[in-house]
């Protein structure tokens, strides 16, 4: 109906908005017919005998009790700290209470496109939220943990009975705490899990667990992809896009990042054809023109099935891959890495059809995309030939057998994605298709790239982009790695080192690609003193909610504490069930309190930077992290005999030592010397978003061994792992005994426990049904149940995890809610929400939702043989029980 | 105002957007989805479920029943066809919240009497779009003059954008894009 109104001529990401465009417009006209005032009025009576919306002029005897403060209000910048996406947020500040009291984007910022989402719009309320913690506060209580039922159901989380501390007493005794432990165990006692806030503290320590959450979120792209790319990762741009096949993928009408949401809806305006795999109608799914209820673990099979037709149906833009990719390099079969020369230099070779012999790939005229023979005594296949042999048996009928998706609509897909261009296959979802919550996401992604690169679907708008963002000049512009560490005079024991608490030294690939942590085994590695005691916890800028298996959590928080003498730190800006856990909670500054330059952090198009005005954090005793860093870090050092200034000059990094003008002078220096341009501070300052436009990277320069795409990732063959894709039989599995399995997700209206508190968006999650636990009316008839009946649920056992090298540990406890009863879901599923089940009684979210949430019942999953280090903690067979 | 439901993703923005900027422009609170909100049904049995976000909102009728029950002239129609109140001649009788067959009324207990959707007339005079049009992050509420043919909201409703309740005839002047899919 809408559709395709809006002429793109060039690929520039900017004002393509026809709203904003249109607007414009008709504010023109409006100012035009205005001034004619009574004349036009007059007129249009006469001439239709109603009156034109342009010829409005505001009238003061509408319903307003006295002027509207709205004039009055003025403008302030902010970059959005809700999720990574980083929006430009124009907050309007009351002048009579110095409060933000509304939110607005501005047109000028890509990743908003002028419009926050739900969450930055009315990310004030968290701001202002009278629940916020306010100072610093110490448990007294000793007796911590979770409040469990009789049924082992996790019903609340005990009460610290917090006192307020001075900030004084709060450092010195963490402090003390710290340097005992450096002193008496080494610094690697020390673990620091959270969004990477505390990276500066960790560096100074020396501790080599500094643990972020990408294992239970986005590994799986960036263990499959990047090895591709050269350590680039290349992010969906949909808005262009003619065709959109997901698997999994729940952005736009799930997690919503911003960007996705507007790119999304566009696409649709414009009239993309939409296809999403999905157990349950997810956000995204309800949008799609197709739906297809997909069996959970099992979207590698069918990606791998689409694969097949495309390659034996010769459906790939071969020119594409000849010209960009590493299709038609000869690989040594032995070795599965490229040929080597005689000084063990890889050669690029190709075999040249014209020529009729290997050829090196510069002086080849027609590289062959299939090919094998003998090549001075190696045997060679192009990398297109290996990929092909790798999935000659994945045929449609045999992905049908697996998925339940049926083989013609498979056919159909594969032939769609081959022929409509611009088309998308994005990838963003932690428990989808192509997440690391499932063992399949990184087989799945390695096949996705595969299928994006033989239908020539890289580096264009609508398909995949790789140079996208700002956030590399600016975000190592000024270092956040200590000088010298603290390690130096109480170094790691010989025998721990190389080791962290979290294993990531088992993923070489992933440690060389990401190397942020393996998120799912900590708990379960802290509670065993594998492979060293754990003194002291901080959790900084990451919830309960994100974690899983609380049973784990709760026993090993109690043995650091009880059995190790240790403490648990927890910098927060809520008094959540997160800091109850803990022996210090620490008012952390959120974001509108900050002032300087921001950028997007991962998905911007374009080299965006903006200016952050800063407005006075209502809590007046929270610090920012910097503050709380440097202050611990000149405590812990003092009480390891060194003196300040030495601390202060030799060992704290650049970033908590510089002034904020010098630190926004290197970042604007370097911004200029990447980008070579000319913005000086001032400027910055004063047009508060400079953006640039969007260029395609050159897809034969990338950082690979070839520079080309390998979709073939020899990378990966050198570390060890397969680097075609392959299916494994326990991706998935059957139910039986009335097991179900679990599926989880977010809506537009949460991000985890940042938002859980924010009163308009719980009352939002229930437009979304987010409060409750879902099941198909088919089950609930077996179950006897009716729409919020009281059902409890526990996981049963895992199907990826009863295998050799794998751990698996089960978590004891259970969860309960109401039930939602919905045909929105496979008949053998049960959706579980993320991201809720806030345990703190004392906090308006509480009891919203199956308290928990999915995390409490959640298993610890290592696979050893995952490339991605994956949680793979959405593998689950759950039970539901009804109370 | 054009609602397009092909687009709308249930996210509550318009909803925020409405209290936050009416509570200012009101000097008084506008409780969250009183005046606009969001409801989500369920359509359609399994695998062929769909759910559809229902918008509430003003309609601002051509044949309005809460100004034609009024009886001070307390609803009334601006000459360009917005509805509003004007609460110094209200005497609090509601008899516009029961004629109203959309739900678009409730009673604002700061205000001392009903309450309405103004299509924020006081943005749209000074050539803003209304709070809820310039929030939504998918662009769905679409906002212009319906008697201009080359505005937007013209050109959707002569595509086959629907009056939201026309079957009321009260000729609504908020249409919905229903949806699409297939």
């Amino acid at each position: 109906m809408s559709k395709n109104k809006t002429k793109h001529k060039n690929i520039s990401p900017y004002m393509t908005r026809q709203g904003a465009v249109a607007v414009k417009m008709r504010r023109r006209d409006f100012l035009k017919l205005a001034a004619l005032t009574t004349m036009s009025i007059a007129l249009a009576e006469l001439g239709s005998g109603k009156i034109a919306l342009s010829t409005l002029k505001p009238l003061k005897e509408s319903s307003m009790q006295g002027p509207s403060k709205l004039e009055r209000l003025q403008k302030k910048y902010f970059k959005c700290g809700i999720c990574g996406a980083g929006c430009v947020l124009v907050g309007y500040v009351d002048p009579d209470i110095g409060r933000i009291v509304k939110i607005e984007g501005d047109p000028r910022d890509y990743v908003s496109h002028g419009t926050p989402c739900v969450k930055g719009k009315s990310s004030h309320l968290i701001f202002y939220d009278p629940e916020r913690l306010k100072a610093p506060m110490k448990r007294t209580n000793p007796d911590r943990g979770f409040v469990l039922d009789e049924n082992s159901v996790v019903i609340g989380v005990k009460d610290p009975k917090w006192e307020e501390i001075s900030w004084e007493q709060a450092l010195d005794e963490i402090a003390d705490k710290v340097a005992e432990a450096i002193k008496t165990e080494g610094p690697q006692s020390i673990v620091f899990i959270g969004h990477g806030k505390f990276t500066e503290l960790a560096s100074i320590i020396g501790t080599p667990n500094n643990i972020k959450h990408h294992s239970t979120c986005h590994s799986t792209w960036e263990a499959s992809i990047k090895p591709m790319f050269g350590g680039a990762l290349p992010v969906g741009e949909l808005s262009h896009a003619k065709l959109i096949v997901s698997f999994g993928f729940d952005q736009p009408g799930g997690k919503s990042k911003n960007p996705f949401v507007w790119q999304f809806a566009e696409a649709k305006r414009r009239g993309a054809y939409i296809i999403v795999f999905e157990p349950r109608l997810s956000g995204t799914a309800n949008k799609a023109d197709e739906w297809i209820p997909i069996k959970p673990g099992t979207d590698a099979a069918v990606a791998m099935a689409i694969a097949n037709v495309i390659i034996e149906e010769r459906l790939y833009d071969a020119a594409f891959l000849k010209k960009y990719t590493n299709a038609p390099l000869l690989i040594d079969v032995s070795t599965g890495e490229y040929p080597r020369d005689s000084d063990g230099k890889a050669m690029l070779l190709v075999y040249d059809e014209f020529a009729k012999e290997v050829r090196p790939l510069s002086e080849a005229v027609s590289p062959a995309l299939f090919w094998e023979g003998e090549y001075e005594g190696m045997r060679l296949k192009t990398a297109f030939q290996l990929i092909r042999e790798s999935l000659k048996d994945k045929t449609p009928e045999w992905a049908e057998k697996i998925s339940g998706v049926p083989a013609g609509k498979i056919r159909e897909i594969a032939r769609l994605l081959a022929t409509v261009k611009p088309a998308c296959i994005p990838h963003w979802k932690r428990s989808g298709g192509v997440g690391p919550g499932k063992r399949q996401g990184t087989e799945t992604l390695k096949v996705v790239s595969i299928i994006m690169a033989m239908t020539g679907n890289l580096e264009r708008l609508g398909g995949w982009i790789i140079n996208r963002n700002a956030k590399g000049a600016i975000s190592k512009a000024v270092s956040r790695k200590a000088k010298k560490s603290f390690a130096e005079l109480y170094p790691i024991p010989e025998q721990y080192k190389g080791k962290t608490i979290d294993e990531r030294e088992k993923f070489p690939l992933y440690k060389k690609y990401v190397n942020e942590g393996a998120y799912q085994n900590i708990w379960y590695n802290i509670l065993n003193d594998k492979p060293y005691k754990v003194k002291v916890i901080f959790i900084t800028g990451q919830g309960l909610q994100a974690m899983m298996n609380y049973e784990i959590i709760e026993k090993a928080i109690k043995h650091v504490v009880e059995d190790n003498g240790g403490i648990v730190v927890n910098v927060n800006i809520y008094p959540d069930d997160t800091a109850a856990l803990a022996d210090y909670v620490l008012p952390e500054k959120w974001f509108f309190a900050s002032k300087g330059i921001g950028y997007s952090k991962s998905l911007d198009l374009t080299a965006r930077i903006n200016w952050i005005d800063g407005i006075s954090d209502p809590a007046e005793k929270a610090r920012s992290s910097g503050w709380i860093q440097k202050e611990l870090a000149i405590r812990i050092g003092k009480k390891l005999g060194l003196d300040e200034e030495s601390i202060v000059n030799e060992y704290l990094p650049e970033s908590l030592v510089l002034s904020s003008k010098e630190k926004w002078e290197k970042q604007i220096a370097k911004y200029n010397k990447k980008y070579k341009t000319n913005i000086t501070l001032e400027e910055l300052q004063k047009k508060k978003v400079i953006s640039l436009e969007w260029k395609p990277a050159d897809l034969t320069k990338l950082k690979t061994v070839s520079g080309r795409v390998e979709i073939y990732p020899v990378e990966a063959k050198k570390y060890g792992y397969n680097p075609l894709p392959e299916w494994r039989d326990y991706f998935t599995a059957n139910p039986s005994n009335g097991e179900l399995y679990m599926v989880s997700s977010v809506s537009p209206m949460n991000r985890h426990s940042k938002t859980v508190n924010n009163k308009w968006l719980l009352e939002f999650l229930r437009i979304y049904h987010m409060d409750k636990i879902w099941v198909h009316p088919s089950v609930a008839e077996k179950l006897g149940l009716k729409e919020d009946d009281w059902v409890m649920l526990e996981v049963t056992r895992t199907y990826a995890g009863d295998r050799g090298n794998v751990l698996t540990v089960l978590s004891g406890y259970r969860i309960k809610g109401r039930v939602h009863i919905t045909e929105a879901i496979r008949p053998d599923c049960v959706f579980v929400p993320h991201g809720t089940g806030q345990l703190a009684k004392w906090l308006r979210s509480h009891g919203f939702g199956p308290l928990g949430g999915d995390g409490a019942v959640k298993p610890v999953m290592v696979d050893y043989e995952d490339p991605s280090a994956s949680s793979i903690d959405m593998d689950v067979f759950v039970k539901i029980t009804k109370l | 105002m054009v609602i397009d439901y092909n687009t709308c993703i249930g996210c509550g923005a318009c909803v925020a957007a409405c209290s936050e900027e009416n509570s200012l422009e009101m000097n008084a609170t506008i409780p969250l989805g009183a005046r606009t909100n969001i409801k989500n049904i369920e359509v359609g049995a399994f695998p062929s479920t769909r759910w559809i976000f229902v918008h509430n909102i003003c309609r601002h009728c051509e044949n309005a029943p809460c100004v034609s029950v009024c009886p001070t002239g307390a609803s009334y129609k601006t000459r360009e066809g917005v509805v509003l109140v004007d609460h110094s001649k209200c005497i609090g009788c509601k008899y516009c919240i029961v004629a109203c067959p959309f739900n678009a009324r409730y009673v604002n207990e700061e205000l001392k009497g009903p309450d309405k959707c103004t299509l924020c007339y006081h943005r749209i005079t000074q050539g803003l779009e209304p709070a809820c049009v310039a929030a939504c992050p998918t662009k769905s509420r679409i906002f212009g003059d319906l008697d201009d043919p080359n505005s937007e909201v013209a050109k959707l409703v002569a595509s086959g954008a629907i009056p939201a309740g026309g079957e009321y005839g009260t000729k609504p002047k908020v249409f919905v894009i229903p949806p699409t899919r297939g």
